[in-house]
């Protein structure tokens, strides 16, 4: 025991040597290139990740209820977060994953809402905003910083990103769930905005909401479906981790093992 | 660097190239596209009148007509059963907002229950929202077929000095402008989670020049996949903790409180409503006539389409033909007065005179190719050699029918 800790201490040194050496050829543009570039490429791949499983009950208002868009946005969105995750601290021991990608798809969805939803079709903004990922993406960070575990960020960082995507949703949502009365039917503001604003190849019946069922759970659908879509994001965070693992940081090991 | 500069400006400059054009009119929707023979089966359309052709921002068009889900609905779409359908319009963009829709007499704000061979009367109120000059359509929508379009009409939107607003009164009392409610909310807190996110991502890579990122990879490669060296090796330091617990914590207050806010400040608020209605039967139609058809012959040296029906007429008048309607098109019998609009044409009907109560007669419309063409509605080449359509017969006391036919096409050469 008396020999080992010098050792350790010796081997963390040196760690620490390289950590802080002063590069001359990997100097910080390299850093600022990579962040910058790599930016367009995570954002697409959260974005088309987000667009092929939970498109629609992001685009509208009138889409976001409290059965589906609980359940399958938080499972769709947490796949390129968690492969993010793997990597940064993979590589980098950066527990910024899960933000980083919540950045870029904050960039990705507002430059789309703003431009295509806005600008070109002049659709009203509070019609078509996008949900925001950030605060569940610094949560989720947190528990891998906290944890250094990809299991409990799966379990714990499942859960806190499913939470914290609807709580934070929700605060920008509710003033849309606000009853009125709209050609003698009760409705909320987000339905009579999608009366109103005519989406011409949308018909309303094409919503996947909650229609209601016999399985009620004493009528908390709320609740159930965020334990569902906790349980569904789990799965999802292991399909970014095989993704983080396999496809991208995998190959590149591969690769450089040829060398 | 000189390089990376200009390509940037030059992405710049087609950003804002982009962004000096704007979609300003479309005149077409696409409802060529779809196959003639499902079109004519489908759906006929008629006396769709548009209240105003010209308004200014703020004022309400009234859009109204006929729909009627034809007994000649093809097998293929919806399983042959339409159940759900939906009213709509087709412009380029919002630039109507809907107000009010009745079916029948009925208020229906959302999807209604139909079924073949029912006809529904539809209102639709429209207020003008963006100036400009908008080709519109009434569409009604089939589930599990899609969007069947009905004739359109340009419409004119002016300018308002007071802008566009869509004004309700929620059921706490409360008015509102829905083109403008809650946005400040949205982009706030949207803002505000950005400024977290990137203060976050700031934190671990540009904290006053110390923390690095590519070059950790080297350090990063020796340790163990759950360890990050501690404090010895300096990767994550006891500063990073507390930094990143500070911005975890107020992200965690900011949430927590902001939903409480909104929980309180928006009480009383219920799920998104799924509200479809089965509206009432349709007041019922003459029944003057039965028409079958026997035949649709297309002439291609004449470029003519003549579709043979037998009529009988069941009333105690004489009955004339008034005109056929396929697809969205309608075709008049020349003693019926003359075409409006892109989407009336003249036929020549033979024989003209009007066919005496009790008696059936074949009676011949003649459609001129070149509109069915243009509109793509002679299925020549498609899957299905079919013409269909709604006959309208009148008596003299204005009483109309409409009958449903259905044909084979059969081309001739001859």
């Amino acid at each position: 025991m008396a020999t080992a800790t010098p050792t350790i201490d010796l081997e963390a040194l040196r760690l620490r040597e390289i950590a802080e050496r002063p590069y001359k050829f990997i100097d910080r543009k390299w850093d600022f290139m990579f962040w910058v570039t790599a930016g367009f490429v995570v954002g697409a791949a959260a974005n088309i990740t987000h667009l092929l499983f939970a498109g629609d009950w992001d685009f509208w208002t009138d889409w976001k209820d409290r059965q589906w868009w609980m359940t399958i946005t938080p499972f769709a969105t947490i796949i390129i977060p968690s492969a993010l995750q793997f990597i940064q601290w993979r590589a980098w021991r950066m527990p910024t994953g899960a933000t980083y990608t919540a950045v870029c798809l904050f960039f990705c969805t507002w430059i789309g809402r703003l431009l295509q939803w806005k600008y070109f079709i002049n659709m009203p903004i509070n019609f078509v905003w996008s949900a925001t990922w950030i605060p569940a993406g610094i949560i989720t960070d947190l528990v891998l910083l906290k944890s250094r575990s990809f299991i409990l960020t799966a379990l714990i960082g499942s859960a806190t990103w499913t939470m914290a995507f609807w709580m934070s949703n929700y605060i920008m949502m509710l003033p849309y769930l606000q009853p009125t009365s709209f050609m003698n039917h009760t409705l909320t503001v987000a339905d009579v905005q999608g009366i109103g604003y005519i989406r011409a190849q949308t018909p309303e019946y094409l919503r996947i909401i909650e229609h209601g069922s016999l399985r009620t759970f004493l009528q908390e659908t709320q609740y159930v479906s965020l334990a569902f879509g906790t349980t569904l994001c789990v799965f999802g965070y292991g399909i970014g981790q095989f993704l983080g693992r396999k496809l991208a940081v995998g190959p590149i090991f591969r690769y450089l093992k040829q060398y | 660097m000189r390089r990376f500069v200009v390509m940037t400006l030059a992405a710049l400059l087609g950003a804002a190239a982009m962004m000096g054009v704007r979609a300003t009119s479309v005149s077409a929707h696409g409802e060529i596209a779809q196959e003639g023979f499902v079109r004519m089966q489908s759906v006929g359309w008629w006396d769709v009148k548009f209240s105003k052709t010209s308004l200014a921002q703020n004022e309400n068009l009234n859009l109204t007509g006929t729909a009627k889900i034809l007994e000649t609905w093809p097998a293929n779409m919806s399983d042959g059963n339409p159940k759900i359908c939906y009213f709509t319009v087709i412009e380029p963009g919002a630039r109507f907002v809907l107000v009010d829709r009745k079916i029948n007499g009925m208020e229906a704000p959302q999807s209604f229950f139909c079924q073949k061979g029912d006809v529904y009367n539809f209102n639709m109120t429209l207020r003008a929202r963006d100036p400009g000059n908008w080709h519109v359509h009434p569409a009604i929508a089939v589930k599990e077929s899609g969007s069947l379009i009905g004739p359109g009409q340009y419409i004119d939107i002016n300018s308002s000095p007071d802008g566009f607003s869509f004004p309700i009164t929620l059921l706490n009392g409360k008015n509102i402008d829905v083109e403008s409610y809650g946005t400040w909310l949205v982009l706030g807190f949207s803002a505000v989670t950005l400024v977290l996110g990137m203060w976050w991502m700031l934190f671990w890579t540009v904290p006053g020049g110390r923390k690095r990122t590519i070059t950790r990879l080297r350090v990063a490669n020796e340790l163990p996949l759950n360890q990050d060296g501690g404090p010895a090796v300096n990767l994550i330091t006891k500063s990073d903790h507390r930094q990143c617990e500070l911005i975890a914590g107020v992200t965690v207050a900011l949430t927590v409180v902001g939903f409480i806010w909104a929980s309180v400040h928006y009480s009383g608020n219920i799920p998104l409503q799924v509200d479809w209605v089965t509206p009432p039967a349709a007041p019922a139609q003459a029944q003057l006539t039965s028409a079958t058809a026997s035949n649709a012959i297309y002439d291609p040296s004449a470029d003519t389409l003549k579709v043979i029906t037998s009529v009988t007429n069941t009333s105690k008048s004489p009955v004339t033909v008034n005109a056929f309607r396929t697809g969205n098109l309608t075709f008049l019998n020349p003693s019926n007065g003359l075409p409006h609009g892109d989407y009336e044409f003249q036929m020549k009907v033979s024989p003209q005179e009007p066919i005496a109560p009790g008696a059936t007669q074949d009676v011949t419309v003649t459609i001129p190719g070149n509109v069915l063409r243009q509109q793509e509605l002679l299925p020549l080449g498609q899957a299905q050699y079919v013409v269909a359509g709604v006959l309208e017969l009148a008596d003299s006391n204005g009483n109309r029918n409409f009958d449903t036919i259905q044909t084979s096409l059969n081309p001739t050469s001859t």
